[in-house]
């Protein structure tokens, strides 16, 4: 249950853009999260209308897209998900770089 | 009016870990992120490794704890620093409370710093302390599929403790399994079998844990 200390910080982006561009009501917000970052999306909503009540962001749609955990082969390259079998689907081989899965970051806000 | 932020969540933690791991490079300090699930033993492992180097290295622990300074207690029992931080029930640290920590300790006396995180496999894996590196511990009684539920932390450490290992011949613990998970997520990781009770594989552990804080420190000072 990390996801209200995440939800602070992405509160604080948004409020830093309201203030930016004089916004007074946000209708969306979407979030990017790798897999491998441990985010509920359901608790991310229940945070989000918790946090959101009587401000700007209040009654906004909260979109959260997954990034799958991808990872490059040592032995031959090949990307694959690594979530599903740890070693390479392909030859067997570990992970030589995680390609992608650990993104955390606010994508776009929408509001007027 | 659509508006691209592309900012990175995390980046209010990032730049505190980054004052953190500035401070432990500018004295050279190893710091120590060590982590994984309640009961694995991670205290117990501290124990001993505190007894065992303390007359060769300046060790301070740092104490994650959700309630309790029950760890702290523990550790404190061996005239080393420990500095207990509270989570009220958070599941992580993070690296502000690590930076309130930092100021409780001498660190110009000091050559390593061990942060015990709180057991937990998952949230502790998204905040930076502004460590060195991670550690992660799996007990034989968990099971062998943490790596697999698990795999950030795993994937993310610089060594892994297989801990608890004198259970094995009453479990069903695949060892084999348990190592070649943690190896296909991450080829460079040091494995360190240990039953921290008996003190088998304690040397070896401590050995490597010198052998690393005398280079951070060369680089330091």
């Amino acid at each position: 249950m990390h996801e209200m200390a995440i939800m602070q910080n992405i509160l604080e982006i948004i409020n830093t853009q309201i203030k930016e561009y004089n916004l007074k009501k946000i209708s969306n917000v979407k979030i990017v999260a790798g897999e491998l970052t441990g985010v509920v999306p359901e608790i991310m909503e229940f945070c989000w209308q918790v946090c959101t009540e009587n401000t700007p962001c209040a009654g906004a749609k909260l979109e959260i897209e997954k990034l799958p955990a991808r990872a490059l082969c040592r032995e031959c390259s090949h990307e694959y998900d690594f979530l599903e079998k740890l070693s390479c689907p392909r030859c067997g081989g570990g992970i030589k770089k995680v390609l992608s899965g650990k993104e955390l970051y606010v994508n776009f806000i929408e509001g007027e | 009016m659509e508006i691209k932020v592309l900012k990175n969540i995390m980046k209010r933690n990032e730049d505190r870990a980054a004052v953190n791991r500035n401070l432990f490079d500018r004295f050279g300090v190893l710091a120590v992120n060590m982590m994984s699930s309640p009961g694995a033993g991670k205290t117990t492992i501290l124990e001993k490794t505190v007894s065992e180097l303390q007359d060769s290295l300046k060790i301070a622990v740092i104490e994650g704890d959700l309630m309790t300074s029950r760890d702290a207690e523990r550790i404190h029992r061996y005239g080393v620093p420990v500095v207990q931080i509270n989570t009220e029930g958070g599941c992580h640290l993070d690296a502000n409370m690590v930076n309130r920590a930092l100021e409780e300790l001498d660190l110009e006396n000091l050559n390593v710093i061990i942060i015990e995180n709180v057991g937990n496999l998952v949230c502790p894996g998204a905040f930076d302390l502004g460590e060195h590196f991670k550690i992660v511990v799996g007990s034989v009684p968990e099971g062998d599929d943490k790596p697999e539920k698990y795999p950030l932390m795993f994937q993310e450490s610089k060594a892994c403790i297989l801990n608890k290992i004198d259970l094995l011949e009453y479990s069903n613990f695949n060892e084999e399994k348990f190592t070649n998970d943690v190896q296909s997520l991450n080829p460079d990781i040091k494995i360190f079998r240990m039953s921290a009770i008996s003190g088998e594989g304690l040397a070896e552990w401590c050995h490597w844990l010198k052998k690393e804080a005398l280079e951070v420190r060369k680089l330091g000072k």
